[in-house]
């Protein structure tokens, strides 16, 4: 992740670029583009593309509504977050449920990572997001295990997970979607309820 | 688990690379609920699909990718500020154009005032020279008619001379 937390330099960043200064606001977009995209944007969009139009939609609101922008401890990250959110609803609101169907996961990060207002708080959600997902893997049957370690947190081929799992790759089409199925029955057994609703999580 | 059903002559197809586009899990989720036997929405599964690929690694934006959306952010600034210049330019010419034409209007619409009249000496230095134009032309309208008829004179005299043969 780039930044953690604001820097000491972020407030007189911020004034210059409040004041018009074109590089500052190019320090910010460097700094907390990256950030948006990948746990704002991706999560509640699941796909890139939409995710970089987005991106720049906010960006563009932001240096727009910058003048009337009132400096806060947190730095300028929460606002900008709440742009980009409220950028995800406008598209999702255009896209209908087809926005569902490329693999949203907004949901279910909250759920099982918590919320994250700050971007200290993006490192910790990511940390509890991985130990709740270790926890939940532990009690799958041992091959759906490892068919989603393999093919999903590791990204490795389709080949080589059938190779590991001894099964054809064809095969490993059905034990990847069993596997999905397990996984979140699982997170509903222990009570981690994974509504598929983005009204809880889009503003 | 029981729920594992494997079949008995699972479909070859190619092997999509693994890839951040949706549609290609969306087509591997859907050849195993296929080959399941079953049907419906796969949105769960995407979702369980997308929360553990971010998991493992968050989708990033690369160095190039930052750069490229930072000069298409730099562009679209640059011709909001140009729109913006034109507009205040518009709004300033309607403004002057408005003002002068609320003065011509009230110049127009109130009384004549003889002591705030600015042609008031322009027409008084006219008329003045108007006055020693025309003494002038009418001295010379005078001198000129009088020439004439002298010479008028001076003709009849000599054509009375001719006729009457000399006498006196």
């Amino acid at each position: 992740m780039g930044a953690s937390s604001p820097s000491p330099d972020e407030a007189r960043l911020v004034a210059r670029a409040k004041a018009g200064d074109r590089a500052a606001f190019a320090t910010l977009y460097r700094t907390y583009a990256p950030l948006l995209f990948a746990h704002v944007l991706v999560p509640i969009l699941g796909d890139r593309d939409d995710a970089h139009d987005c991106l720049r939609e906010t960006f563009l609101a932001a240096h727009r509504a910058l003048p009337e922008y009132t400096w806060r401890d947190g730095g300028i990250f929460p606002w900008l977050r709440t742009l980009a959110k409220n950028k995800a609803r406008d598209h999702l609101r255009a896209a209908g449920r087809r926005a569902r169907l490329r693999g949203a996961f907004a949901v279910e990060l909250e759920a099982l990572g918590g919320k994250a207002d700050s971007v200290a708080e993006l490192e910790l959600q990511r940390a509890r997001l991985r130990e709740q997902i270790e926890q939940i893997l532990a009690t799958l049957h041992p091959r759906y295990a490892t068919v989603l370690r393999l093919r999903l947190l590791e990204e490795r081929s389709r080949e080589e997970c059938a190779a590991a799992l001894e099964i054809k790759v064809g095969t490993l089409d059905v034990v990847l979607f069993r596997a999905c199925q397990a996984f979140r029955k699982a997170c509903e057994a222990a009570d981690r309820t994974l509504q598929a609703d983005l009204r809880s999580v889009v503003p | 688990m029981s729920d594992d059903r494997v079949p008995s002559s699972p479909t070859p197809r190619p092997a999509p690379e693994p890839s951040d586009a949706p549609s290609a899990w969306e087509d591997e989720l859907r050849a195993g609920q296929r080959e399941a036997g079953e049907s419906g929405s796969l949105a769960p599964e995407l979702a369980i699909v997308g929360l553990l690929r971010y998991a493992g690694a968050p989708p990033s934006l690369d160095a190039a990718e930052v750069e490229a959306g930072w000069h298409a952010l730099d562009r679209a600034f640059d011709a909001r500020a140009s729109v913006a210049r034109r507009r205040r330019w518009v709004v300033a010419s309607i403004g002057l154009a408005a003002t002068l034409a609320a003065v011509v209007v009230l110049r127009v619409g109130r009384a004549p005032d003889p002591d705030e009249d600015p042609t008031r000496a322009m027409r008084a230095t006219w008329e003045a020279q108007f006055a020693l134009l025309a003494e002038a032309a009418t001295q010379r309208r005078i001198e000129t008619v009088e020439a004439r008829r002298a010479g008028l004179r001076r003709e009849r005299v000599a054509a009375l001379s001719a006729v009457a043969g000399g006498i006196p």
